[in-house]
């Protein structure tokens, strides 16, 4: 079997910056798309490092491109990234990124034309709340339009979130985002009262805002993907725990935080794995 | 599998080499000149003298230091991934000479490579593609333009846009002191993150704890004035951002419990930079003046690479 150094190659795209696709090199079949938003204080790539690793033996990651979002947590807001992964997923998906697929005429394995039949979406604390907003602007936006065919690949996605921050920080203030952040990232997030610092304060508009909406449109036939299934490290002292009234019920993993719910490990710890594969938990 | 690598080879091409010889093409020869001094002077830790030049140096000096300094870094990247398997055979060659096939004018960078060759670092023999994609990974998110800034300003910068760019930082600082519940515009918190969230990875431990260290991962271990009057800079700004509240009369168990937590999370970085930095700074070096063309520095870098201790 490939080795993980072998298996996928990141590609930084230019566009939307910030961005990296890890293509696979797998000839068999690659048929899946897989989607990361990382949280506060994450990085595009770094933060979800320990999937790739652990899943490298795994055919399902094999089988999977890997699309990394990256932004800046300190500074953009959580509305400005969410519509720009409505507005840009759509060149992923359900086609490859051809941009990404080959160069000099060197293709990234066989086969770089065939569609993904599956769209995994998966975010870490803040990137959960983002995923969320992302989800039930789109369901809008095409209900909207008259609901016309076909559906937006966000509504088709699975939903795996870690830790989300759909109920904002647990402590309020300044200690509520150093506990996010490190202490320099939260000095920033504080001066300029940043979208990571007000929006995530309990009860701010954003957050009620996003929780009403969903649970709203979730009951809808055809959002299926606003219920999110979620796992919650144990003990979180970073955002509150609470899920959505429409969410599955969630799961909690004792000795995990709220940084290493979602950090796999071959061998020792594998659960994220599975969690993202089959949206099981348990 | 030949087809990976050099898929991975074309793309680092594409993406990476041809724009930063690109960049480098578009500078003045005198600018060039200067730059390649700065950046040769910083391997051998001479960019101790730097705060002591009292001439001012214009900007696009220190930015185009930079990208040499990419440069650099890109082919120490190259030649390690080539050496695991993970870049195709002479990855770094054959990039190189593609890259400046065109571009003439800058064709000594293949010979100032060579000269200021950077150092591959503690590699172990375990080390394999997998490690090498990891550690690259963790190097194309964490620097940052914000770090890169940090670094130029630091290392490169004339005494006079320094002066500027700190003594702003220094505003903040008294400014987070007077009042607690300070809040500051975007756009001018901008001028100032290079010192605070992008000053970070300088300090931190995590950073030593490199397996690859090219110049922007290399250990700290040759300080300047820069860098003492920045970490003392941000010590004193660490103790302001225990006070910060949005409430005025925060009471003192929520400011305890500010400290607190900021001291577990501080603890190490500063502590070890300091502990570093206190013991090494005998670094002794002179400072390459009044060269004129590349030819002149490559030859002069030749001459004193024999004789000057390597603090890497």
């Amino acid at each position: 079997m490939e080795t993980y150094g072998q298996s996928h190659t990141p590609n930084q795209l230019h566009s939307p910056p910030g961005w990296t696709l890890y293509v696979s090199h797998h000839d068999q079949s690659v048929h899946r798309l897989a989607v990361f938003v990382h949280g506060f204080n994450g990085r595009a790539v770094s933060s979800w490092l320990d999937f790739q690793e652990a899943g490298a033996d795994r055919e399902w990651w094999q089988e999977t491109d890997l699309l990394f979002i990256g932004y800046d947590s300190l500074k953009e807001n959580i509305s400005g990234v969410a519509n720009r992964i409505r507005r840009e997923l759509p060149k992923f998906f359900p086609l490859p990124f051809a941009a990404a697929m080959s160069v000099d005429g060197i293709r990234a394995r066989k086969d770089i034309e065939s569609r993904y039949d599956e769209l995994v979406v998966i975010g870490h604390s803040l990137g959960g709340l983002i995923v969320r907003k992302a989800l039930y602007d789109a369901a809008m936006k095409w209900d909207e339009d008259g609901r016309p065919s076909p559906t937006p690949a966000l509504l088709t996605a699975k939903v795996r979130l870690f830790s989300p921050a759909s109920a904002g920080f647990q402590a309020a203030g300044f200690l509520g985002s150093l506990r996010a952040l490190s202490i320099w990232q939260a000095v920033e997030v504080f001066l300029r009262r940043a979208s990571a610092y007000s929006d995530l304060q309990p009860g701010s508009a954003i957050l009620t805002e996003t929780r009403h909406r969903t649970e709203m449109l979730a009951k809808d036939q055809g959002f299926g993907a606003l219920r999110a299934r979620i796992v919650w490290a144990n003990p979180d002292n970073v955002v509150i725990v609470e899920r959505y009234d429409t969410d599955f019920v969630d799961e909690s993993w004792d000795g995990t935080t709220h940084a290493s719910v979602c950090k796999p490990k071959r061998g020792i710890f594998e659960k994220p794995l599975d969690f993202v594969e089959t949206g099981f938990a348990t | 599998m030949s087809d990976v690598l050099a898929f991975r080879t074309a793309l680092h091409r594409t993406n990476v080499m041809a724009p930063i010889v690109s960049a480098l093409s578009g500078y003045d020869d005198g600018v060039l000149v200067e730059a390649a001094g700065l950046v040769s002077f910083q391997k051998y830790g001479t960019h101790t003298l730097l705060p002591q030049t009292p001439e001012s140096i214009a900007m696009p000096r220190s930015h185009a230091a930079m990208i040499l300094v990419a440069f650099l870094d890109e082919m120490t990247w190259l030649r390690i991934g080539e050496s695991v398997g993970y870049y195709e055979d002479m990855a770094a060659t054959k990039i190189l000479s593609a890259s400046l096939e065109d571009k003439p004018r800058v064709a000594w960078l293949s010979e100032f490579d060579q000269v200021t060759a950077n150092p591959v670092g503690n590699l172990n023999v375990k080390f394999g593609a997998q490690d090498f994609q990891r550690e690259l990974a963790l190097v194309r998110d964490e620097v940052t333009p914000n770090l890169l800034r940090c670094f130029r300003l630091v290392e490169y910068a004339g005494a006079e846009e320094w002066k500027v760019e700190f003594d702003l930082l220094r505003v903040l600082e008294g400014l987070m002191e007077a009042e607690h519940s300070l809040s500051v515009p975007p756009s001018s918190l901008e001028a100032l993150t290079w010192g605070l969230s992008g000053a970070g990875l300088l300090y931190e431990s995590d950073w030593e704890r490199r397996v690859v260290r090219t110049r922007l991962l290399r250990p700290v271990r040759i300080p300047n004035e820069r860098r003492r009057d920045l970490l003392s800079l941000r010590v004193s700004i660490a103790d302001s951002a225990t006070r910060l509240s949005e409430d005025q009369g925060v009471d003192g168990s929520r400011r305890i419990a500010t400290a607190l937590d900021m001291a577990v999370r501080n603890r190490e970085g500063v502590a070890t930079w300091a502990a570093v930095a206190a013991t090494r700074l005998t670094a002794e070096s002179e400072f390459l003046g009044g060269l004129t063309t590349i030819s002149e520095g490559l030859e002069a870098l030749r001459l004193r690479q024999r004789g000057w201790p390597d603090y890497e």
